[in-house]
């Protein structure tokens, strides 16, 4: 049976090696947390719904890159047909954070000619005692770059469902504005079942409206 | 095939991950763990698979005793006995012999205990060791946030470079990663210590050995199996035997990770020639070979489910090298032909081939 969503929106998630990036995911779409995970050759691929609102379902289908910098040459080929991204860094890894310039310009110089909604994401927010990253510099960064800023623990399970329904509702509202719109050939962004009846893009987008009247 | 689980571990709270008397390993030496944690550990099991004879071991032993890599008839009969199943006792063994390990080691002019020595000094300027693994991830980090903060140049005086601090602190990092539950590498145990700092040796000596591939992902795998069976010198050479030779995976591993990308299209071809139907069926889903098919080539298969196979297909890739893991990629697809054909979106038939079930 298909989960009836409304829309499906193709997530990216990336940041530097041992971030937690397979850890949040796997929070988020598995619910649980593992001690270890195994170091990402490559990509790996999750989904999950999400309900942004009463009976408003998105499909997330989420990208899980590697982090080492041998790995770019492949995992740039998903930013290009990625909606949105969570951008992470480690908290307690000053260097984490300052590589987010890089990658920002990484997924910038692939993504072409579409765009990326990021969520800066610091994690391991547990780990307080560890800080190397203050909340207010990680916000003006994020200030700075349009993308809001949460922090996030996989491990106690802080702001993870928050963070991927924030994004997400950021993303609905663009789609509902006509800032992002649904094309073909373009995996970012595709409309789904609307129960009984297959809409195309824009009768859906109508219909959301007659809902939201 | 799976089994009950040791249910007294408490998996709450981090500390506890220390060794314990409770702790249970199977066979291969993967820990059981408790039934909420098994479907992110599915590595331990309770194997039963047909035992060689005595007579049979005897026959191994004596084989391997005047193995000769030339002889033709050597490898047709060792083949016989991979297909019989190779005992676990004799593994390593044979292993050394068909990787011609001591031959490598002789015709190098490499020298793995001195290589050892030259990486000592820029490790003691670091302040890191590799018997305490989490604390040389702090202090390496933190080396490079000061570099990067004070725009410092290394000074001369310094014996380590900034490529050095990289790619200790990327080891480091995987060390803690790869295979977290065998009992070699997991947790605080004496054992895991030197299990971690053995591995770390072994993948720093490789990267110094050959610069062109230095360290990538995937290799941490690869090195801690080598290591299971092997002595730690050993198993470096097994490494650079299996890494560099054009029989092995000297195409699969570079810099960029060109040449396994190039890999995985001649495997492409390979299916759409075989297995044409499905082939067809995996495109029209949109789902890219590169996704799976590199993961398994770049830790040769590690990620199966269960130990004995992945340890069989290993016997088969040692023997016949390149060829025997794209036919082992080619049987894997095979295997889930008849489930792949039945679903018909990525979202479906991805995690099927990236996280291979146990049956």
């Amino acid at each position: 049976m298909e989960a009836i969503w409304l829309y499906q929106f193709r997530l990216i998630v990336i940041g530097d090696s041992t971030v937690g990036k397979s850890c949040l995911i796997r929070r988020f779409t598995e619910g649980r947390f593992a001690q270890v995970s195994d170091p990402t050759v490559g990509v790996d691929f999750f989904s999950r719904l999400v309900e942004i609102e009463p009976g408003k379902r998105i499909k997330l289908q989420i990208w899980d890159t590697a982090g080492q910098e041998r790995f770019r040459s492949i995992t740039r080929a998903y930013y290009r047909n990625s909606v949105g991204g969570l951008l992470l860094f480690d908290i307690t890894n000053r260097r984490s954070f300052q590589n987010v310039h890089d990658w920002l310009e990484e997924a910038r110089s692939h993504v072409q000619p579409h765009s990326i909604v990021f969520l800066l994401v610091g994690h391991k927010c547990d780990l307080e005692a560890q800080r190397q990253v203050t909340r207010q510099e990680a916000e003006k960064l994020a200030g700075a770059y349009g993308m809001r800023y949460i922090e996030t623990s996989a491990r106690d399970a802080i702001n993870v469902e928050h963070a991927f329904t924030e994004l997400t509702r950021e993303i609905f509202a663009l789609v509902r504005s006509g800032d992002i719109t649904i094309q073909e050939g373009w995996e970012g962004v595709k409309s789904g079942f609307v129960p009984n009846v297959v809409h195309s893009s824009e009768e859906v987008t109508k219909s959301d409206r007659r809902c939201l009247c | 095939m799976r089994r009950r689980s040791s249910s007294s571990a408490s998996w709450r709270n981090p500390t506890d991950k220390r060794r314990s008397e409770s702790e249970r390993f199977d066979e291969f030496g993967f820990a059981f763990t408790n039934r909420r944690e098994q479907k992110l550990h599915h590595r331990c099991h309770d194997y039963s698979y047909p035992q060689l004879s005595s007579v049979r071991v005897k026959e191994l032993c004596e084989l391997l005793s005047y193995w000769n890599g030339a002889s033709f008839i050597c490898k047709s009969q060792i083949e016989r006995f991979i297909r019989m199943g190779i005992p676990p006792s004799l593994r390593g063994r044979m292993w050394k012999c068909l990787l011609n390990v001591d031959g490598v080691r002789e015709c190098s002019d490499f020298n793995y205990q001195t290589c050892l020595s030259e990486v000592r000094g820029p490790l003691v300027d670091l302040g890191v060791s590799e018997y305490g693994i989490l604390s040389a991830i702090a202090t390496l980090s933190d080396t490079q946030n000061d570099l990067r903060l004070n725009q410092r140049q290394l000074s001369g005086s310094n014996c380590y470079s900034i490529d050095d601090i990289n790619l200790f602190r990327q080891i480091a990092l995987d060390l803690q990663r790869s295979f977290p539950t065998h009992r070699s590498l997991m947790g605080q145990s004496s054992e895991a210590i030197e299990g971690q700092a053995k591995l770390f040796r072994v993948l720093v000596a490789y990267a110094k050995y050959n610069p062109q591939a230095g360290y990538s992902q995937g290799m941490s795998y690869i090195a801690a199996v080598l290591l299971m069976q092997l002595g730690e010198e050993e198993a470096f050479w097994a490494l650079t035997a299996m890494l560099d030779k054009s029989k092995y995976l000297a195409e699969l591993f570079d810099l960029s990770l060109t040449k396994v990308q190039h890999q995985v299209k001649v495997f492409d071809q390979f299916l759409k020639h075989r297995k044409a139907r499905l082939s067809k069926h995996l495109d029209s889903a949109g789902v890219l070979l590169v996704h799976f098919v590199m993961p398994w080539f770049l830790t040769l298969f590690t990620s199966l489910p269960c130990w004995d196979s992945v340890l069989a297909v290993w016997d088969l890739i040692i023997l016949q090298g390149l060829q025997a893991v794209f036919r082992t990629a080619l049987t894997i697809i095979e295997l889930l032909e008849p489930r792949l054909m039945e679903l018909n979106d990525e979202e479906t038939m991805l995690p099927l081939l990236l996280r291979v079930p146990v049956e």
